[in-house]
């Protein structure tokens, strides 16, 4: 089962995994459209990646009411099929991590699918706080 | 492969309320590039040299450098440029986060201020979308209690604002614009500019995005660099104990300023006290980083029963430590505190009260003229109590508030040979006596002294062998000689100057992007346009004529390419640079004569403004 592991410890709130997941999903710098976040409170000092946890019992497929959302057999990772999605946003609500996201102007779901085994957030990553296991 | 948007300039006029905005064009970028470069072209065009810094003909511009929020390392910065009330000339300050990336995704490269509200008001930006809003309930608050108070108000925690405390309310001239708790636009009074225009605070929210050109490309040379990057020593020092490692870098050379520099070396025992593996050890919690940011300098540091922030620079451990007498970390981390809070440039602050301590030392001013004050070195209560004074305006912190340059004005009787400054703006915690292509720099700095327009870092990293390929002599990375600095300095500025055009970090471009050759191997692929690194060099000299001539215009010369007198009659006394003095004048006759400048005035010539492209000027 392959999902991406946080160390939230070492995270510095750089946000460079929300840019180049942007970047590398939809070819634009835009921290709105990655498939991972940074919850900052910058009195506090606390940031925390928030990004998909592949499930294994995932409360969004179970949730998904077109079959949009499944989890791929071999590698357990949760996948998304945009023509059957028809936006209800159920798996946002389902999400207990809150880490499944509707985008309002491009009208998708924004749902970590680990690049297809290479996910470009943890290359990119100044501190190694993300990691894929696989 | 899509089309790189440069974004657009958005010009409020506060005074009635209007705005209008338009593309930045390609010619623009080709010749300013963006951030401080087109900042400055802007304030040339909008100005004629006659404005006052603190009047309503003064512009306060919000730049973007051409890569800030682009997919580019470190590329979270941007700039505010202003006539300097400090200086009276070219002024701006730099600052990261996360502010300059979010004006980016609103659409926008650069913001033009004009005019003054009639009362206090905030500008919030959202897209398209501009709001003069009522600021009235949030005038007398501090940066800290706006930026909450902004982001409650509207609802959205992912908001970003810019704000002055009180200290630009009240027009303190070394006042400075704070994003992001801690980051600061801090040089050249800008706060104070943004003050004079009723303005506390710019909140920025976009929903789109930065395109990019090739990025299988942008890809390949971003892992490129990241190597690179990671071979320089400051790399790894900045990822540890971020530049309050400095300390020990300095010190050890014997430039850290003690008491205004009447010392310039805090001796062993003592340094221990301050150093970065004391900073990190004790109070240091974890890292911090700005937007994109692959070094890390920052922290979030706790001082138990005080406060905890983020941040921490050298610069502030030097200002408001050593030279004030001050060898305490809690009583520094609790001056910096203050300063973001109230809005203060923390080298501003730290250098007038040095300034203060040293002249009432000296018996020119009275008792009566203090407050009832006790004015001791190393008094680790006092910078609490004079920071609010002089952001308030208060007593002696009237005087404060105008820099050690204009406080020694007012007090006349010889102060000013005791303020460490050059143009109106105080020197930075490096002595110059013991770094001469610093002094060098420090002294020709379009916006006063300043070492960031060159950071001329390369005179104690760079081989002899390599000084002698770009600057023709060994001498130009040896501290203590004057050979090559003119050439040294100038090729720094131009250099630099792509940073801050591009709005990715000096920290960076220091290693990795050092060299023009790289910078343009990175801009290509995302911006789509093809640039040689000649090209670059020649915008980064555009730049910095550009700027020398907004000087002109405003009626500085040769003359004011000083630095204080005392330098070149005191000699530090003890350390690592015992002996050391400073006397900058025929390093200044190199240096015109690299620039190309006429060397009796210190003005760019007619053939070298014309190869420039600057001969309109």
């Amino acid at each position: 089962m392959s999902f991406i592991k946080v160390d939230r410890h070492t995270c510095t709130g750089c946000r460079y995994c929300e840019v180049i997941c942007s970047f590398n999903k939809s070819e634009v710098c835009d921290p709105s459209r990655g498939r991972i976040k940074i919850e900052k409170d910058e009195i506090r000092g606390t940031e925390k990646p928030v990004v998909c946890r592949q499930c294994s019992k995932p409360k969004c497929v179970e949730a998904c009411p077109t079959g949009a959302l499944y989890k791929d057999e071999k590698t357990g990772v949760v996948l998304y099929i945009n023509d059957l999605c028809t936006q209800c946003q159920a798996c946002v609500e389902a999400c207990p991590f809150n880490a499944i996201w509707f985008h309002q102007s491009l009208n998708i779901i924004l749902k970590c699918d680990i690049c297809g085994g290479d996910p470009a957030c943890v290359k990119y990553c100044p501190t190694k706080t993300l990691s894929l296991v696989e | 492969m899509s089309k790189f948007d440069f974004g657009k300039v958005l010009q409020i006029d506060l005074t009635t309320g209007q705005y209008s905005s338009r593309p930045v064009t390609e010619e623009e970028i080709y010749n300013y590039m963006g951030g401080r470069g087109l900042s400055a072209k802007f304030l040339y065009d909008l100005t004629s040299g006659e404005e006052e810094p603190l009047s309503p003909q003064n512009p306060l511009i919000f730049g973007n450098g051409l890569l800030t929020g682009s997919a580019a390392p470190c590329s979270g910065r941007y700039t505010v440029t202003a006539i300097s009330p400090l200086t009276g000339g070219f002024g701006d300050g730099n600052s990261g986060g996360f502010f300059g990336p979010e004006m980016r995704y609103a659409g926008y490269s650069h913001i033009i201020f004009l005019g003054k509200a009639e009362k206090p008001v905030y500008v919030y930006i959202e897209n398209d979308k501009v709001e003069i809003r009522d600021a009235s309930h949030l005038w007398g608050k501090d940066t800290w209690e706006t930026d909450t108070f902004i982001k409650e108000e509207l609802g959205d925690l992912e908001v970003q604002v810019a704000c002055i405390g009180q200290a630009g309310e009240n027009l303190a001239k070394i006042a400075c614009i704070i994003n992001n708790l801690t980051r600061a636009i801090g040089r050249c009074g800008m706060g104070a500019v943004m003050g004079s225009k009723n303005l506390k605070a710019v909140a920025v929210r976009g929903h789109g995005g930065v395109d990019n050109v090739d990025l299988e490309k942008t890809f390949e040379i971003l892992s490129e660099t990241r190597k690179l990057a990671e071979t320089d020593w400051s790399f790894k020092l900045f990822g540890t104990h971020g530049t309050p490692g400095l300390v020990d870098v300095y010190n050890s050379r014997g430039v850290v300023p003690v008491k205004n520099f009447q010392k310039s070396w805090v001796p062993d025992g003592e340094a221990e006290k301050i150093s970065g593996d004391t900073f990190l050890k004790k109070y240091s919690k974890k890292h911090k980083a700005c937007y994109n940011c692959v070094i890390h300098c920052s922290h979030f540091y706790e001082v138990e029963g005080s406060h905890k922030e983020e941040g921490l620079e050298f610069e502030s451990i030097g200002a408001l430590g050593p030279r004030i007498g001050v060898i305490d970390y809690p009583s520094i981390l609790k001056a910096n505190h203050l300063c973001n809070r109230y809005g203060l440039d923390t080298i501003g602050a730290g250098d007038v009260i040095g300034f203060i301590l040293e002249v009432y030392e000296k018996g020119l001013i009275s008792n009566e003229e203090i407050d009832g004050l006790t004015l001791n070195w190393g008094d680790n209560q006092l910078a609490e109590v004079l920071l609010k004074k002089m952001s308030y305006r208060e007593g002696l912190g009237d005087l404060l508030a105008e820099g050690s340059y204009g406080a020694a004005k007012r007090i006349g009787k010889g102060s000013e040979y005791f303020s460490a400054h050059v143009k109106g703006q105080a020197i930075i915690s490096c002595d110059p006596r013991g770094l001469l292509g610093w002094g060098l720099a420090f002294a020709v700095a379009s916006r006063g002294a300043d070492h960031l327009r060159a950071h001329p870092v390369v005179e104690y990293i760079f081989t002899p062998e390599r000084a002698k390929e770009i600057w023709g002599t060994e001498k130009a990375v040896d501290r203590t000689a004057e050979e090559g600095k003119g050439k040294l300095i100038k090729w720094c500025e131009d250099v630099r100057a792509l940073a801050d055009c591009l709005g990715v970090c000096k920290f960076f471009t220091r290693t990795a992007y050092l060299l023009p050759e790289q910078l343009a191997k990175l801009i290509t692929p995302i911006t789509g346009i093809s640039l040689e690194a000649s090209n670059l060099l020649h915008v980064g000299e555009r730049i910095n004529n550009l700027e020398r001539m907004f000087n002109v215009r405003r009626k500085f010369d040769r003359k004011d390419d000083v630095l204080p007198e005392r330098f070149a009659k005191e000699a530090i006394p003890e350390g690592p640079s015992k002996g050391m003095t400073i006397d900058v004048s025929n390093m200044l006759d190199d240096y015109y004569e690299a620039r190309g400048w006429d060397i009796a005035t210190g003005k760019p010539t007619q053939d070298k403004l014309k190869e420039l492209g600057l001969d309109e000027l």
